[in-house]
């Protein structure tokens, strides 16, 4: 489980505890709860569905959509199964590449490669690795060949498929899945050590 | 699967591409089965979704507009408010008139049934239990909102197979509400092929294989059953 949970930069550490609470009082129906559990980790959440999504309205709509799930399905939130962090994200994470895979169904029937219409940015793993070599994962990739680091990250944070990645790193879908599956287990070997 | 990993390297593989949503859809709702069924199997894709989510931590916030807020907010609850609103503003009617409350309540029935005013949600409660009483849930059916909360208060998980619920309306074939949680708790959608969701409904438990049932309609006892009543 996470040690902590994210920090928007900026504002007052929060603890697990407080967002675990929030959690609790928001199964319950109280809608104070819910509305500061919105303002403590709305942003991050924009902030995760806009990496997948790249365009703001989407983003925008998947986080709504997101809250409205946790309304709903706070009362399934198990304190100590999942860090709250790590559930929220979750829930924002699959209902933006939900969002996303709809669209590239689409973006295929248009014959539009969907890859090249998401562009690879400025790398935003170099930019981190100096804020997050104290993280067990970071450390556990950076055991990883360098293109293989990238798929396991592509995949995470930009919700790519595995025909996004085979397209992206030019090799056939097989081989991806292979060098994905492979990568995993030596993450986890390395996790868990 | 690549042949010659173990078959836990085989579930940590399947748990991670779960928790990465890398399967076809198919693969995906058979993996989804196995988290509700599966405790050892959802631990692994808890163990993943919590590893992974250290990796957004080097995602910067982005504030959302006042206007986001507003949006869920209203989602959530201007339609519920509208319903307590109506219903309120019938009953002072009828408290200024003098009626007595249980006649009020009476009109007030008839009011929401006859006027366009919004009906406040419907809830109705199933007790299913199994015939020596050794297994049983309470279930909370919303009408509104077409969701079942189902909290399991005697008995545990089934030391194999699955456990599957199921809704049998009059003269129609079972609707699968799911395979039953090895947690206690679960809130479930309700599929429109439902037809009513309160009085003249049954709840039906079955035993399936690990999973859930291959066919789409119970194959397996029926180990808990009880009947629907509106509160």
């Amino acid at each position: 489980m996470l040690g902590k949970p994210d920090l928007p930069a900026g504002t007052a550490p929060m603890a697990t505890d407080d967002l675990e609470d929030l959690i609790a009082r928001t199964a319950l129906g109280d809608r104070a709860a819910f509305g500061t559990l919105y303002d403590r980790t709305a942003a991050k959440l924009l902030g995760v569905s806009l990496r997948i999504l790249s365009d703001r309205a989407s983003a925008e709509d998947v986080v709504q959509e997101t809250f409205i799930k946790v309304w709903h399905k706070a009362d399934t939130y198990v304190a100590g199964r999942a860090a709250p962090m790590t559930w929220l994200i979750t829930i924002a994470r699959n209902t933006a590449i939900d969002r996303l895979r709809a669209r590239g169904e689409a973006a295929t029937l248009d014959a539009v490669p969907e890859a090249a219409l998401r562009a690879p940015g400025p790398s935003p793993e170099a930019a981190s690795v100096a804020a997050s070599e104290a993280r067990r994962i970071v450390r556990c990739l950076d055991e990883l060949e360098a293109d293989r680091r990238a798929a396991v990250r592509g995949a995470y944070l930009m919700g790519e498929s595995y025909a996004d990645l085979a397209r992206r790193f030019d090799v056939p879908l097989n081989t991806m899945r292979s060098w994905l599956r492979r990568s995993l287990i030596a993450l986890r070997d390395c996790l868990a050590r | 699967m690549t042949g010659t990993a173990e078959p836990s390297d085989d579930d940590d593989v399947l748990a991670a591409e779960f928790a990465l949503r890398l399967l076809d859809a198919e693969a995906a709702a058979a993996a989804q089965r196995r988290v509700l069924s599966d405790r050892d199997f959802a631990d692994r894709v808890a163990f993943w979704n919590a590893a992974l989510a250290e990796l957004a931590e080097e995602i910067d916030p982005v504030t959302p507009s006042a206007e986001m807020r507003r949006q869920v907010m209203d989602r959530l609850f201007a339609a519920r408010q509208a319903a307590e609103t109506a219903a309120a503003g019938v009953s002072r009617l009828w408290r200024a008139l003098g009626i007595g409350a249980t006649v009020a309540a009476v009109a007030l029935a008839a009011a929401l049934f006859w006027t366009p005013v919004p009906v406040p949600p419907r809830l109705a409660v199933v007790e299913i239990v199994s015939d020596d009483g050794a297994l049983r849930y309470l279930a909370i059916l919303d009408g509104q909102e077409r969701i079942v909360r189902l909290v399991r208060t005697d008995g545990g998980p089934p030391a194999d197979g699955s456990l599957q619920l199921w809704g049998i309306a009059p003269d129609a074939p079972p609707v699968s509400l799911g395979v039953l949680p090895v947690d206690a708790r679960m809130a479930v959608p309700v599929p429109e092929a439902l037809a009513i969701l309160g009085d003249g409904l049954t709840l039906a438990v079955s035993r399936e294989p690990a999973g859930g049932s291959p066919t789409g309609q119970p194959t397996g006892e029926v180990v808990a059953s009880g009947e629907a009543a509106d509160l």
